[in-house]
């Protein structure tokens, strides 16, 4: 198999790239970097002159690239994309229509709304873990001395991605009210996107006229309901759920926190600053007793890359509710799964006592991992249902 | 038994009475303003002056009253009572201690919220319908003419009057905070979540504003009441005329409700009817009855689902907690979990007369068999006597 990979440094390049090799693909790696992912007119070049000159079965990318699609277009060949998060602004450009995309989502719920867009080209398809990277991170005594938690979280508070904290103060007290109001309510739901259905058109354009967003390109259908429920209110909801909880955990137990993110609302948690993904997450998990996942809120079905991280590092995961979790793993013999800040609590204090559950649960959550959920393996599907056709 | 039936002209009272009398006991009615607190000192008297004549080995109502309760306390005798509704803001009364008491509450989250202040004497049941009166309906040709529609709903639309409309002075923030809570609770089946949401400041500021009657001996639940009298009864309003302009675009919708529909497009309203011999001919003749739940119901199922039922009515109903514990979804009735599922259903089931029969007729007799008021009451005798 002939792959151009183009690459432009998002999460689970590295993981594809090891599978790619693996899977003994020729692999023609493309790493300039957009300068605008739907006009970019030396990366059309780039990319027609590789694709000229180069044999090949499929271009792929994570995330979907209006301006590879264009150019795979013109040159009839499949260009596959991963779509590893939700929103996804670039699903709404036109050029999603194109016969030869082949678009792999991940979260079944965004996969509904975009699939009649070009249904024999749009494809659900869980994430996938690297786990023969993970296996290969050793945990030496060093590691135990920095590393050994009972609990840790790695990753981002969404407070400084969180726009809608830009904003708030300058909202009219009744927009402000309502959308609090939503996302207080989203934060006491469990399982389901509250805030995109509830949202009327008439408040998010108020809403939008107030906050005053770059417009999207021309060739772009306008989700504004999509832009107020996920970007605006979803992250804040995000924000609002890790600093609660995590808050919450702290108040009982012993919190290890790895964050780019301001901690300041947070004084009982231990900041120990970012953690590579790479270099350092990995010997976070193994060092941890408990592994929390708090999904993105905008992630309203599908399982984030984090989940996988984690399993596949062997450790043991305690997450929040996503549906599709049942779709592939089995609550309480591969993972646990809270339904609510006590629930957490309860269920963290159980497992912190219970050594012995808690391993044999990590070790079932790696195994099915290692045998359903590699890359490699996840790829082989991709390709499979890709090039069918 | 001699039974002193305390009315306050809630509309099963009839057939509760009926079912006492085929059981054999002997009902003395006396009807009051029982509920309205301001009313107590004639509603004591009331009470005394039937006390004062006759024997009774109970007293018995629909809901709790304050008033009836503090008489049997008095007098010594056990006062039973059903509540049929949520909520039920007599329950936040001190005196559901009294040691008198037999209160039984349909509701499971609502019985949770109490049971602790008077464990012996507060009691999980569920409702029940008079299937013995709707047995004896039998339909004319005119019924059929008169009452056969494509879908039904029997009942208030809620939004006259609505407490929460009267609120006047809240903060423009505070206005909008609670109408994004309503919003997101009428998409949600199953999981309320409007009591959580409060913050202590908006409880007080919407107290300071609400002023609602309180009286000294109740206990103090505002976030509850906040919920329950205000907020889930707007909710509901919102639902029922969502619904009804959305049915009333796509199908032969009969409404039936005392409700001003002036404000609603495309709706018409039949008029309000008789309980006993008019509603169980719509439900009859209806292809589909609706049973929408009041938000303020969180977990029980409402009277109207067991008088749909009983009747031989095919029934379409919100998702509740409570239903999977006492009927099969899809063989005795089937419920919907949204607007376009509603819709969806609807016509599903519009299209299949047979299967509508069918389920209509399993669901009759899952109700026959379990959920009589006679075999319900005796048994509510039964824990309420023994003990």
């Amino acid at each position: 198999m002939n792959v151009i990979f183009c690459k432009w440094t998002s999460i689970c390049e590295d993981a594809i790239d090891t599978a790619l090799v693996q899977l003994n693909c020729n692999i023609t790696r493309i790493t300039r970097l957009l300068d605008s992912v739907d006009y970019d007119t030396d990366y059309m070049s780039t990319l027609s002159q590789t694709l000229s000159s180069t044999p090949a079965d499929c271009v792929l990318s994570v995330n979907f690239i209006p301006v590879i699609a264009r150019v795979c277009n013109v040159y009839k060949i499949p260009y596959l994309c991963l779509i590893v998060d939700s929103p996804c602004f670039q699903l709404y450009s036109d050029t999603i229509r194109l016969p030869y995309n082949r678009i792999f989502i991940f979260d079944r719920d965004l996969y509904r709304k975009f699939h009649n867009e070009n249904p024999s080209c749009i494809f659900h398809i869980p994430l996938a873990s690297d786990v023969a990277f993970w296996d290969s991170v050793p945990v030496r005594k060093e590691d135990h001395a920095t590393y050994d938690c009972d609990i840790s979280f790695v990753g981002s508070l969404y407070s400084e991605k969180c726009r809608y904290n830009q904003i708030e103060q300058s909202l009219p007290p009744q927009i402000r009210g309502y959308a609090d109001g939503l996302i207080e309510a989203q934060l006491h739901m469990s399982g389901a996107n509250l805030l995109r259905e509830s949202i009327s058109q008439e408040f998010a354009e108020k809403f939008k006229a107030c906050a005053k967003w770059v417009p999207l390109e021309q060739d772009y259908r306008e989700d504004t309901i999509g832009i107020v429920a996920d970007t605006y209110l979803g992250y804040k909801c995000t924000e609002q759920d890790r600093i609660r909880k995590l808050n919450a955990l702290a108040d009982h137990f012993s919190v290890d926190l790895y964050t780019l993110s301001d901690t300041s609302s947070l004084p009982k948690i231990h900041n120990k600053g970012p953690a590579d993904s790479r270099n350092m997450m990995p010997q976070i998990i193994k060092c941890s007793k408990i592994n929390l996942n708090f999904t993105n809120i905008p992630i309203s079905s599908g399982l984030p890359q984090r989940i996988f991280d984690i399993l596949g590092c062997g450790g043991f995961l305690m997450t929040n509710f996503q549906p599709e979790l049942l779709d592939w793993f089995v609550p309480d013999e591969d993972l646990v799964i809270y339904y609510s800040t006590s629930d957490l609590i309860e269920k963290t204090a159980y497992y912190l006592e219970h050594e012995e559950e808690r391993r044999a649960i990590a070790q079932n959550g790696y195994r099915k991992t290692a045998s359903q959920h590699t890359y490699a393996l996840r790829l082989v599907q991709m390709f499979e249902l890709a090039l069918k056709s | 038994m001699n039974i002193l039936f305390c009315k306050w002209t809630n509309s099963c009272e009839y057939g509760i009475e009926q079912a006492f009398q085929t059981m054999g006991h002997t009902v003395t009615s006396v009807t009051h303003s029982f509920s309205n607190v301001s009313h107590s000192v004639e509603s004591m008297l009331v009470l005394q002056s039937a006390l004062d004549h006759n024997r009774f080995d109970f007293l018995f109502s629909t809901n709790y009253l304050p008033v009836v309760s503090k008489v049997c306390n008095i007098y010594h005798i056990p006062y039973i009572c059903w509540v049929t509704d949520s909520p039920c803001l007599t329950l936040y009364s001190d005196s559901i201690r009294n040691s008198c008491n037999h209160i039984f509450i349909f509701d499971y989250a609502l019985y949770k919220s109490v049971v602790d202040y008077h464990p012996a004497g507060i009691h999980y049941f569920p409702l029940a319908t008079c299937t013995d009166l709707w047995d004896r309906i039998a339909l004319t040709e005119q019924d059929w003419e008169q009452y056969s529609c494509d879908v039904s709903f029997v009942g208030s639309l809620y939004n006259q009057s609505s407490p929460y409309d009267t609120v006047e002075g809240l903060s423009p923030y505070t206005r909008a905070y609670l109408d994004g809570l309503i919003d997101a609770q009428l998409h949600v089946y199953g999981c309320h979540f409007l009591q959580e949401c409060l913050t202590p400041e908006i409880i007080q500021e919407f107290k300071t504003c609400a002023n609602w009657i309180w009286y000294p001996d109740y206990r103090t639940e505002d976030a509850a009441v906040i919920e329950n009298s205000y907020l889930s009864k707007r909710c509901a309003a919102l639902e029922r005329c969502q619904i009804a302009q959305r049915l009333s675009a796509s199908f032969q919708f009969h409404l039936y409700t005392n409700s001003d529909v002036s404000g609603l497009q495309g709706v018409q309203n039949l008029g309000t009817v008789d309980y006993y011999d008019t509603m169980p001919r719509i439900f009859r003749c209806s292809s589909i009855n609706l049973n929408i739940t009041s938000k303020s119901i969180h977990t029980g199922l409402p009277l109207r689902i067991f008088d749909i039922l009983g009747a031989g009515g095919f029934l379409l109903t919100n998702y509740q907690e409570e239903l999977p514990n006492y009927f099969e979804i899809g063989t005795d009735l089937d419920i919907y979990e949204s607007m376009d599922d509603l819709e969806d259903k609807i016509r599903y089931y519009l299209e299949r007369p047979e299967l509508r029969q069918e389920i209509a007729r399993n669901g009759r007799e899952k109700v026959r068999q379990s959920f009589q008021y006679t075999t319900a009451l005796a048994q509510i005798l039964a824990i309420s006597l023994e003990a």
